[in-house]
């Protein structure tokens, strides 16, 4: 197996951000990747997910996913793209379990509910539904690494979004640390959905040097999480002369549309979804999808306030609405 | 009598599970569950309805575009706002967009492992590179694991799967353009993606939604990223929008439904009129107002 200085950088850092990632160490990779040719077994497990962490997986430009799958790892299990199903399926984590081998990478999709098993399971063994809470914690047991793809399993994400009335979430959606209890395995690859890159970058950097990449205080990698997007933005140079966006579709910083990009620490902006576009540079700023308070944000919600001006929201006919949407305005949540 | 589980049912979006009865042989009853619950519906109450386009989306990560399209169709009736006519055009496209995306995804990388043999690979003796590669791929992962019991599969994703004389395609030629098909179709999948992102900010779950419209102003070098992405989705799969709308025709033809030359439903004619009332699916005075109308 063979890959070149510049595919590597690639992998790592993405074509336009290859220069940006000093701490990559570009020597004795062809070697480490050669070791590394009996591949390194990978585990995906979903949890409480939409799918959408693997389906953002499927979209890596560089190498493409049947390259990684068929020469960078060994991908045993993956509800979305595996052959077997039902009891086949089943065997393959069960026996992975069972046979308790100690260097494999466990990659958690989606929110772990704690109110009640069948909230999600996953498979059925001795007659039972098995909850996906028994398998995280049984396979994390002896991961070598445990990552999770997608704020959901890093921080709890859109299923343990509060409801207003009570604070609490509905099925008791928690994050993978939360359930495991010690996160000095983990590695979180938060975003709604992460980009491929960051994902099978992480997976690349365990595999090529063997230890974890550098993390930040959230255990996310440095390398793509460190700088903020308003940082890398492409609407920087307006925001320093102060030039500002006053409803969707004007030129300038999106910051008064309510745009998180200043709290986020993400390379959207540079590393662009799918190699075309990014959230800013679409002109709807960012949620702020890589952070811990995804979506609530205490009270804020995901869009600081409704950008109509003040004479379009006195012509909503509907009093109630018109009311909820005053009350928003002026900072309120609709309950109160 | 027998109890039959499948659970869990893979290559499908969520989690999903299947029991069967059987009885001497035949299948007598079957249920299906989803196995999974977040509670949307309790999580959006109380919020700023803007948010709920973003949360909306997350409930399906191969369908979101559908989910945020229709919460903000319902904020703009809400709002009574109308959308543009940018807003309008581009959210038609970047829906579009996805609806390639997800036939793509669904017939190749979802479906087709139910019906092709991966193993059929094994005698592969042609010459694309990519088939060759997959071919000693899978040759190796199955020698690996022979040397080694602790190994957890071999081949994975692929295999292991249900086994059976009767399970997948026989044809080994069949197998191997379908094996071929499935590689290419990541790509093509791919630049469907990048349709989407063009236009909706990025892929899965939009950015670019909002009541009222979109948030972006198309340039011409958006235009030309989609129209050659669309161009490259129409190459592989061979089928572009005329043709696949002159079969669609044919197959209604053949049913006996004749297709109309546009999108709006045609008026019905006084003679279908006067049948409804016979029949009874036409109350007098919806009749008399339709009868009315032909008139003017």
């Amino acid at each position: 197996m063979a890959i070149s200085r510049r595919e590597f950088l690639k992998i790592m850092g993405g074509t336009t951000a290859a220069i940006a990632f000093p701490g990559v160490i570009i020597q004795g990779c062809k070697r480490a990747l050669e070791r590394a040719s009996a591949r390194t077994p990978v585990i995906w497990i979903q949890a409480q997910s939409c799918s959408g962490c693997s389906v953002s997986l499927l979209n890596s430009l560089d190498p493409d996913i049947a390259t990684v799958v068929t020469q960078y790892i060994s991908l045993n299990f993956h509800q979305t793209l595996m052959g077997g199903t039902g009891h086949v399926a089943i065997n393959v984590i069960d026996e992975a379990v069972k046979k308790a081998r100690n260097d494999y990478v466990l990659v958690v999709e989606g929110s772990i509910p704690t109110k009640d098993d069948m909230y999600c399971t996953l498979g059925m063994l001795n007659g039972h539904h098995v909850g996906v809470k028994k398998w995280v914690t049984d396979l994390a047991r002896n991961a070598k690494v445990v990552l999770t793809a997608g704020t959901c399993s890093a921080f709890g994400g859109i299923p343990a979004a509060e409801i207003r009335a009570n604070g609490d979430n509905p099925t008791g959606a928690k994050s993978v640390a939360e359930i495991l209890g010690d996160n000095s395995k983990i590695i979180n690859i938060p975003g709604c959905p992460p980009h491929p890159d960051w994902m099978i970058g992480t997976i690349m950097h365990l595999i090529l040097k063997g230890t974890m990449p550098e993390l930040d205080e959230h255990r996310r990698p440095k390398m793509y999480y460190g700088k903020t997007v308003h940082e890398q933005c492409e609407h920087l140079s307006a925001y320093k002369r102060g030039i500002f966006a006053q409803k969707w579709g004007d030129p300038g910083c999106l910051y008064k549309l309510g745009c998180l990009g200043m709290d986020t620490g993400c390379d959207i902006p540079r590393r662009k979804w799918v190699g075309v576009n990014s959230c800013t540079g679409s002109g709807s700023g960012c949620i702020g999808c890589t952070e811990k308070p995804f979506p609530d944000y205490g009270n804020r919600g995901i869009y600081k306030h409704l950008t109509a001006s003040l004479d379009e929201i006195n012509r909503i006919e509907n009093a109630e609405i018109r009311q909820a949407v005053l009350n928003l305005r002026n900072g309120g949540s609709i309950n109160g | 009598m027998a109890r039959v589980y499948l659970d869990p049912i893979t290559r499908i979006e969520g989690h999903l599970s299947i029991e069967i009865e059987v009885q001497n042989g035949r299948v007598t009853d079957a249920w299906s569950k989803g196995d999974m619950f977040r509670g949307f519906e309790k999580i959006l109450k109380g919020r700023n309805p803007v948010d709920a386009n973003q949360i909306t989306q997350r409930i399906c990560g191969v369908c979101p575009v559908s989910h945020g399209l229709a919460s903000s169709k319902c904020l703009d009736s809400a709002f009574k706002i109308r959308p543009n006519k940018n807003g309008r055009l581009l959210r038609n496209l970047v829906l579009g967009a996805n609806f390639l995306q997800s036939h793509i995804i669904h017939f190749y990388h979802l479906c087709a492992l139910d019906y092709v043999d991966i193993k059929a690979i094994l005698e592969y003796n042609g010459s694309d590179d990519k088939l060759l590669s997959v071919r000693d791929w899978v040759k190796n992962e199955v020698q690996i694991k022979a040397n080694r019991p602790d190994a957890i599969t071999a081949a994975g994703p692929f295999l292991p799967r249900y086994e059976g004389n009767d399970f997948y395609i026989k044809d080994k030629n069949l197998n191997w353009t379908a094996i071929a098909h499935y590689l290419q179709a990541f790509d093509i999948r791919m630049k469907a993606h990048k349709m989407v992102a063009t236009f909706g900010g990025r892929a899965p779950h939009l950015i670019g939604l909002v009541p009222g419209g979109v948030t972006q102003v198309p340039t011409g070098a958006k235009i030309r990223e989609y129209k050659k992405n669309l161009r490259e989705v129409e190459k592989h799969l061979g089928v572009s929008y005329p043709t696949a709308r002159a079969r669609f025709t044919a197959l209604l033809d053949r049913l006996g439904l004749t297709a109309s030359g546009d999108d709006e439903p045609r008026p019905l004619t006084r003679e279908q009129v006067l049948a409804g009332v016979a029949s009874g699916e036409l109350g007098p005075q919806d009749a008399a107002a339709l009868l009315a109308s032909l008139e003017e």
